[in-house]
């Protein structure tokens, strides 16, 4: 029994026993022998002295062998229950650790390891250097998309800048305007596809604008930068634009929303944008005739367009829905409330108010409040006709019934310069140069309204002709001739 | 017009016209004059109320272009459809009674001879 706990005692433990045994056969072999009694007594006392050290001996020794068993099997289980862990541990890193990282979703905590193990430590040194890893691709990739983002966006509006440019060159064809209001068109829409990558990987928008934005203008901005901008029905006007700061997020946010609300409801339908003034500043609601959407993915959204629930570019997926995405950033950055509903139409309502420190009132507001579309504007579905000369119109063709006309004071008279300095000290307005009206001599400092003014009275003496000013000088060369 | 001069402006020219970029009317060039039709009236639109004020005197359509920092072409859109709905009127450019009488031009040649 004893052997089997251990190798080294063995030969030891059983000397005693043997050794016994020994003098018992000597002790025998001398009495067959010798025939002397005394020696087998001696002989056997000395036997049984030995056997009796032995049997004490080999019972401490087994006592001692209990224990170191117990201890080892104790240490095995110990190590089995660690192998255990440590498994675990592997098969929750493998499965899933790992495909958290490389899919950009939140990981599951690991599970611990026994206390103050090395293990352990090194395991959680592993983790945190993981989670740094990933921030900083995260971060290393966000740098990068709103870079070209930006790039992208910047090169749309040297396209729209080309495309005005090329209007400019021909003021007279309608169209090349139309060409350049196709192009403009789908830059304007390039562009707002780049500022949102730009916006989801937290950069402020690319342009800026000067002067405040009336209401109605943000919606008419943003509806430019959709497909289907025909579709767009603003109404009501309560005299209110957003401050410059803040009109560029707006338009986009607008925008997005309105490109939601018409890709997502039948292309024969209106969407709806109606404007008022609250008193915390101002509303823009949007109803599309949609389908709207399930209560559970309506709430999912809301928190999104509201800005509560954080997207940013990693959480995207395959097929990127960027709109609300974006729409949530500028709620957040800037202040703005944005609510997702059903509509009253069926589909969906978005509201979005624009809080009162980021309007002002606008001076000159029309006087109509039911702003309706004037040149009853067909609600075709996207985009543009197939073709260009859809319009019967007049191209570049010159018109016919307007030949050089409005240059009847003085086009043709080569003294020009002389009656100029004469006007001067006449009260007839110097008309020579700018009855041609060529936009060139604008950039005098008069106002349009000046310009027209004159204009106008200069028409207005010409119509009563004859009378007094002009004729009065004539007079006298008259009598001479 | 200053070919090389561009302004942007956030409201695209598209949106205006709805997309059109042929005027409805082919008398209009950029030297055409036009004024504020009487009565003061405004068209609920911003854009064009702005067009409409500024054309309370008379104004060439390449000056109203000038001013809004607007496309003359999109300009001839945007006064037509002005014009159609009675907001506008064209000055006609070619009125028999603009242009003077013989006497009249006779008398202003002798004027200028004697300068």
């Amino acid at each position: 029994m004893s052997s089997t706990s251990s190798a080294r005692p063995a030969g030891g433990r059983l000397v005693l026993p043997w050794l016994s045994a020994a003098v018992v056969l000597v002790a025998f072999l001398v009495t067959v022998a010798a025939g002397t009694a005394w020696v087998t007594w001696v002989a056997g006392g000395v036997a049984v002295v030995v056997a009796a050290a032995a049997a004490v001996l080999t019972r401490r020794r087994v006592a001692r062998d209990r224990a170191e068993l117990e201890r080892r099997s104790r240490a095995q289980h110990q190590a089995e229950t660690r192998a255990d862990e440590w498994s675990r541990v592997v098969e929750s890193v493998l499965q899933e650790q790992l495909p958290a990282y490389l899919t950009n979703k939140p990981a599951p905590s690991l599970p611990k390891l026994w206390e103050g193990s090395p293990a352990q430590l090194a395991l959680d040194e592993a983790v945190a250097t993981l989670r740094l890893l990933r921030e900083r691709r995260d971060a290393a990739v966000e740098v990068s998309v709103r870079a070209l983002g930006r790039k992208v966006q910047a090169s749309a509006h040297r396209i729209q800048e080309e495309a005005a440019r090329m209007v400019q060159r021909h003021p007279t064809d309608a169209d090349i305007l139309a060409t350049s209001m196709r192009v403009d068109h789908a830059a304007a829409q390039q562009a707002r596809q780049a500022s949102g990558l730009a916006t989801l990987s937290g950069q402020a928008p690319g342009q800026l604008w000067n002067d405040p934005l009336p209401l109605p203008d943000v919606v008419r901005a943003a509806a430019g930068r959709i497909t289907a901008f025909r579709r767009v029905d603003v109404s009501g006007d309560p005299a209110l634009a957003v401050t410059p700061g803040v009109a560029e997020p707006l338009i986009h946010l607008v925008a997005e929303l309105l490109a939601n609300a018409t890709q997502s409801s039948p292309p024969s339908t209106q969407v709806v944008v109606v404007l008022r003034q609250v008193q915390r500043g101002a509303v823009i609601e949007i109803d599309d005739g949609g389908v709207g959407l399930d209560p559970k993915r309506l709430a999912d959204v809301r928190e999104i367009a509201a800005g509560r629930t954080v997207v940013g570019l990693a959480d995207l997926g395959e097929i990127p829905q960027m709109g609300l995405a974006i729409v949530g950033t500028y709620a957040r950055k800037y202040g703005f409330r944005v609510d997702l509903s059903e509509s009253v139409y069926g589909g969906l309502r978005a509201v979005v108010l624009v809080p009162s420190d980021l309007t002002e009132t606008v001076l000159p507001a029309p006087a109509l409040p039911s702003p309706v579309e004037p040149p009853a504007s067909v609600p075709a579905d996207d985009a543009w006709p197939e073709s260009l000369g859809d319009v019967p119109a007049t191209p570049a063709a010159p018109a016919p019934e307007a030949p050089a006309p409005t240059t009847p004071a003085g086009a043709g008279q080569p003294g020009l310069p002389q009656r100029r300095s004469r006007r001067a000290t006449s009260d007839v307005p110097p008309t020579t140069d700018s009855v041609p009206a060529v936009a060139r001599d604008i950039t005098a400092m008069q106002t349009a309204e000046e310009a027209g003014a004159w204009m106008g009275a200069f028409f207005a003496g010409d119509a009563g002709r004859d009378t007094t000013e002009r004729p009065a000088p004539a007079d006298t060369p008259t009598e001479d001739r | 017009m200053d070919a090389e001069e561009y302004q942007d402006h956030p409201v695209r020219s598209y949106v205006l016209t709805s997309g059109r970029a042929h005027p409805s009317r082919n008398t209009l060039r950029p030297e055409t004059l036009v004024c504020a039709a009487p009565g003061h009236r405004q068209p609920p639109d911003r854009q064009a109320a702005e067009l409409v004020r500024l054309c309370s005197g008379t104004l060439a359509l390449a000056e109203a272009a000038a001013y809004l920092g607007r496309p003359v072409s999109l300009l001839a859109v945007l006064v037509s459809d002005l014009v159609d709905q009675g907001f506008l009127t064209i000055r006609s450019n070619h009125q028999p009674n603009v242009l003077p009488d013989t006497d009249t031009l006779e008398k202003v040649l002798d004027g200028l001879r004697r300068l």
